[in-house]
Order: structure tokens, then sequence, then C-alpha cells
């Protein structure tokens, strides 16, 4: 009896108490991640990242933090937090050290700007996004509160213009400009707080272009039904159905915009918008692009926040109803999933802002009033780096990775796939078929196929044509006996 | 001598696919129709259910091979046929129907071979094809079902002596029999399960109390 309450309290010790949460230098935070597999199943995986760093109040300088509502960052590696309660835009390097905090803005002259118009001195009025331009050294600053968006230079941060509400603009939305994000052209495009109309695009100069990208709501099937029978007053009655706001954009290399939207009513939750406001995401992956598979409850289902897409087409998305990154590759197949919703050290509160620092994420948190910086650990440094290479069509420094990744994790699928595309790219189709096998890819599993079995006829093409000829001779053969016996009966 | 039937019977069993009145006319007054054939062939088609399932080649199989489980393939598959028959028999005995259990037995397990032999060829033919070709094979897979429903209706409508017409209607009430059937099944076994469970729980009681 006391040896099985023994064996009780061990298994429950070994089941409850994490494990090897903490990495060796006792510093860094390791998630738990996990994948889906071709079934829709959940996977263990390692996590792709770890806790690095986290920038909070104390080791800003004692600079006063209410939260951050987004985080951007510079190709140099600077990091801007946008605090919106304190309206303040805190700028920290890529270390984590504290560079500057901007709250009144100043011109060139290090003078304080004045508003013409009311006299009053320029500071940022609950300011709930920013970006920071690459081209031009700009870094453009959505102050909500006072509703414009505001241009900083990006070196010594003193004002270059101020955007105010373009007078041609057309809709009903309200000039809340709340996330921005422009690009090489210097076309802004802002999401507009609760708007239905889609993105706000402007030109260069300030002045209104267009609204991009609407997003469609999905049909409810029940609520076509009961619309389609009801009476125009029972219609006006009616909840409208909007189109879905989006909530946070970001920019990739090519110029494409991609948003995110956490609406029930959307039929997509990630967007990549073209020029034409179309949604060309690619969702080749196991799952479609929408987090964690719900299955019964829409309540369940994942709400991203916001987006950050890398060079090489590869975006992490986060999820604030379970704290959850979410990172995809550019054919929109699930990399890993990881984090956690806590209190604690590494877990994630209220998420609102990611961003790409290089191959580190910074994930800003607004209730925990702290920033976090994630690194890689090395399966995720060899998943991004095999997903870098793959995009570049580099097929053998992808393979290398990739079989690294499987010595780290040999329940991934997505590398038996990349290692199976690889051979393929060689002509090496037998290989090829065995990962795709492994990876759980039909799609390309029968193009490796088509080309195995193209060699394998030719190959054997004389034995072929043999057993065919025969058939065929077979076939003659039998319908020649057939009538002679026919006509000999007739015959008699 | 038994040898020399079961050919008759067989030569009878192909006939009925490609001539089914006629077939099934033979098959039930004439006496051509076999139990034990008709018995093969379900098993085998319940056994063909499972290699479909594990053998299908990659490109079309998205079952998790990991995960089969052949016993519930193999009783589901059968299942379906057999409470067919049960209900079919149930409704069709309201419904003038000529034919006893039997017949309609042999009718649903003879129109099985079909399809038994379509899945069979889709299943291998499925090992050597890429996905452009999918197609192909799902319309062999298609011309099976289509068969066994032509056969089995025509069977049917021999049988009981039913024209066309009556034939649908009787269909659609075994329909209505077979969920009958299936929603008694479940309350006699919820039932019995809880009988059980009051009868151990009275044992152990006694039990308790004697010691």
């Amino acid at each position: 009896m006391k040896k099985k309450c023994l064996l009780i309290l061990l298994v429950f010790i070994l089941v409850f108490i994490p494990m090897d949460v903490y990495a060796a230098d006792g510093k860094s935070y390791d998630f738990e991640g996990y994948t889906y597999d071709y079934w829709g199943n959940a996977v263990e995986s390692p996590a792709a990242f770890q806790l690095d760093r986290v920038i909070n109040e104390k080791n800003m300088g004692g600079i006063k933090v209410q939260g951050f509502n987004d985080v951007v960052t510079s190709g140099d590696g600077r990091i801007f937090l946008v605090d919106t309660l304190e309206g303040r835009v805190d700028i920290v390097n890529q270390g984590g050290s504290f560079v500057k905090s901007l709250k009144v803005i100043r011109d060139a002259n290090d003078k304080i700007v004045i508003d013409e118009k009311s006299g009053a001195q320029l500071v940022l009025s609950a300011p709930e996004g920013a970006f920071y331009q690459e081209k031009d050294q700009e870094l453009f600053i959505a102050d909500t509160g006072a509703e414009r968006i505001i241009v900083l230079d990006g070196r010594n941060y003193t004002l270059k213009r101020v955007i105010k509400k373009p007078e041609n603009m057309a809709g009903v939305s309200e000039f809340k400009p709340s996330k921005i994000v422009v690009d090489n052209t210097g076309r802004i495009y802002v999401v507009v707080q609760s708007s239905y109309e889609g993105i706000l695009e402007l030109n260069s100069d300030g002045t209104f272009s267009r609204y991009f990208g609407v997003n469609s709501p999905s049909v409810n099937v029940i609520d076509y039904f009961w619309k389609s029978i009801s009476s125009d007053r029972q219609k006006e009655q009616m909840k409208r159905t909007f189109a879905p706001a989006f909530n946070n954009i970001d920019l990739d290399s090519d110029g494409f915009v991609y948003a995110v939207t956490f609406d029930a009513a959307a039929q997509h939750m990630v967007f990549r918008l073209n020029s034409g406001g179309k949604n060309v995401l690619r969702e080749k992956g196991n799952t479609s692009v929408v987090g964690d598979i719900h299955r019964m409850k829409i309540a369940d289902q994942s709400q991203f926040v916001d987006i950050a897409v890398q060079d090489y087409g590869t975006y992490a998305v986060i999820d604030k109803s379970k704290g959850r990154i979410f990172l995809y590759d550019f054919d929109g197949q699930l990399l890993d999933a990881f984090g956690s919703q806590g209190k604690t050290k590494g877990s994630f509160q209220m998420p609102t802002g990611i961003a790409w620092l290089g191959n580190n994420l910074v994930v800003a948190d607004s209730t925990l009033k702290c920033a976090y910086i994630l690194t890689p650990t090395d399966f995720g440094e060899a998943a991004l780096l095999a997903s870098e290479k793959y995009y570049y069509g580099k097929w053998d420094e992808a393979l290398t990775q990739f079989k690294k990744i499987l010595t780290l994790n040999a329940n991934y699928e997505v590398a038996y796939a990349g290692i199976g595309k690889n051979y393929l790219m060689k002509d090496e189709y037998k290989k090829a078929m065995y990962y795709f096998k492994l990876g759980n890819n039909r799609e390309f599993y029968s193009k490796a196929y088509n080309g195995y079995r193209a060699e394998v006829l030719q190959s054997h093409f004389g034995i072929i044509a043999v057993i065919f000829l025969a058939f065929i001779f077979l076939i003659l053969f039998t319908e020649v006996r057939y009538h002679k016996k026919e006509s000999g009966q007739n015959e008699e | 001598m038994r040898s020399e039937i079961i050919k008759e019977r067989l030569h009878y069993l192909r006939y009925a696919m490609f001539h089914p009145f006629d077939g099934f006319y033979e098959i039930k007054y004439r006496g051509k129709g076999s139990v034990l054939i008709a018995t093969v062939i379900l098993v085998l088609y319940g056994i063909m259910q499972c290699i479909a399932y594990q053998y299908t080649g990659f490109v079309m199989n998205r079952n998790a091979v990991f995960a089969m489980n052949s016993v519930s393939i193999f009783i589901s598959a059968l299942s379906v046929f057999l409470l067919f028959t049960v209900s079919n028999w149930t409704v069709t005995t309201l419904f003038n129907g000529k034919g006893n259990m039997r017949d309609i037995y042999i009718v649903i397990c003879y129109s099985i071979l079909p399809m038994l032999l379509f899945n069979g060829i889709t299943a291998f033919i499925s090992n050597f094809i890429i996905k452009e070709e999918v197609i192909i094979v799902k319309s062999l897979q298609e011309i099976g079902v289509v068969w066994f429903v032509f056969v089995l209706l025509a069977g049917l409508c021999i049988i009981h002596e039913y024209t066309f017409s009556v034939n649908i209607k009787t269909l659609l009430a075994t329909a209505v029999a077979a969920f009958i059937i299936i929603f008694l099944g479940i309350l006699f076994f919820s039932l019995l399960e809880r009988m059980y469970y009051f009868f151990t729980s009275v044992g152990q009681e006694i039990i308790r109390r004697v010691n």
C-alpha cells in the first residue's frame, strides 16, 4: 500500500512539476510547441523560440510604462514600442537597452513644435501604431487620439511633417489611424479604428487614394434564410452584417500587405493583399491559416492581433485569446505553435504586437507592461533557415537544415516533405516518394510518382510492349477461333 | 454432383449480373440461388473493405492506416446489408411482397458482386496512378455502385412481384424501418446494460451483508 502511494506521488511529481522550462543559463525560458499533422491532430514539437530578454520599466531607466500596444523594428535593430495610455513611443536598441522616449515632438533645431492653429505643443495623444520605413528612414506614428499621422526623421527623431485627415477622403469612417504601414513608393496604408470599408490608402503626399482590400463577411445560411422570408421592416430591425474590420497590418519585401482580423464573421483570418486588394495568401499546408483548428465552438478560435512577415515570406501571427504565436512559412504551412497565456515570466497576458528583429521576435504585451525578445531555439533556427533557403531555391542548404530538424523532431512532417521536395528537384524520385510518404504530402508524392512511373515504363519498354502485343494477339486469336466455330456450325 | 450444382448456381449468379430480370426470376422460381454463395460474397465484401482501407494507393488513401480497426470495418460493412435485409423483409411482408427473407438476402448479396469487383480493381489500380488520374478511378468505383443499385432494384422488383414505383415506395419505408430497428436496438442494449448493473450491485450488496 505504501509503495503504491509513493508510486502515485512520483507520477504526480513527474506530471505536474514542469521540467526543462528554464534553460541551462537560468534566464531564458523554453516554450512548449506543437504542430498539426495531416489528420489535424496536434503533434508535440520543440518550441521554435525561447525567451531571451524582457523589456520593462526597470531596464528602461525608469520611464513610466502603461502597456505597449504596438511594436515595430527598423532594419538596423532598433525597437519602437508604442505606449497608448502614456502617449509615448519608446525606442530600445537591439540589446534591449533604452535609447529614447518620444512624447513631445521637436523640430530639427531641437525646439518643441507648436501647433499653428491651437498654439499648443505637438504632443502624442494616445498613439496606437507606428511604422519605420527603411528607404527614406522615416518613422511614422499613428497618433490616434489627435487624428493625425506624425512623420519623424528616423535618425534624430525630429519632425518632418504631419498628415491630417485628407480633404478628399470618401466614406463614413472617421480618420482615426490605428495601425500603419508605408511601402517603398511611399504609399501609406492605414487601418482606421473599427472601419468596415477596408484599409485606407493614402498617397505619399497625404492625399486620399482609395479604400483597399475589403474583407467580405461570410454568409451564414440560417441568417440568409431568415432574411429571405422577413419583411422590410423586420430587416431594418435586424443586426446588420458589416464587413469585418482588420486589426493589424504588415508589409512584405514584395510590397504585399498582410492583414489580420479576429472578427468571427470573417471568412479568412489572415490576408495577403495584392495591389488590387484581393487575398492571395497561399494556404497549401496541412491546415488552413486559422491558428488553432476549432472543431466545435467558434469561441475557441484563435484571435489574431498582429502579424509579422519575414523577407522570405515566413510570418508569425499572435493569438490574444490563448497567448500563442503561430509560425507559418510562405506556403501557409504551420511551422510551429508555441506560447501560453498567464502571468509568469515568458507567458503572455494580453499580447498586442509582434515584429521580427532579424531572426528574433519582439512581442509587446499591454497588460504585463513589457515586451519580450524571443530568440530561436536550435529547432527554430533550423526551421527558419530551412524555409529561407527553400524560398530562395537553395535546395542543398535547405536539405541539410531539414535533416538537422529531423534529429531534433522526428515527428515533423514539414521537414520530411522538405527533404522530399529537394530530392524531387534532383529527379531522385524513389527517395522523394519515400520522404513524401513520411511527410504525408500527397500532392508532391503524386508528382514524384509521375516521374518514377515514367522512368520505369521507359526502362522496361520492351517487356511492356511484348505483353501488350501478346494481349492483342490473344484477343484476335480468340475472335478468329470463335468465328470459325460459328461458321462451322452454320454449315452443318 | 454437389460441385455441379455449385457450378450451375455460379452460372446463374453471372447471368443475374447481366440479365437481372430473367436471372432473378430463375433464382426465385426455379430455385437457382444459393445462400452459401451469397454469404461468401458478403464476407468477401467485408474483407475487401478492409483491404481497400489499407491497400488503396497513397495518392488516394486519406485514411490513417496506423489507426485501422479491421474488425469494426468488417462488421460495419456487413451490418448495413443485414439490416437492410431485415428491414426490407419487415416492410415487404406488410406491402404484400412475395419474396421471403432468403430471396431478399440472395438478391442483396448477389447484387453486391459488381461493387465488390470494381472495389477490388480500383484498390489495385490506385497504386499506379497520379493525382490527375484519381478521377478515372473514382468513376470506375461509381460504375460499380450504379451497377449494384440497378441489379438490386431489378432483383427486388422480381422477387416481390412489384412494379417499379411500388418498389421505390417500399425502399423508402425500408429506410424508416431501418431507423426504427436501430433505435430499438440502442434502447434494448442500454436497458440491458442498466439491468446488468442493477443485478450486479444487488449481488454485491448481498455478498457484503452475508459476509
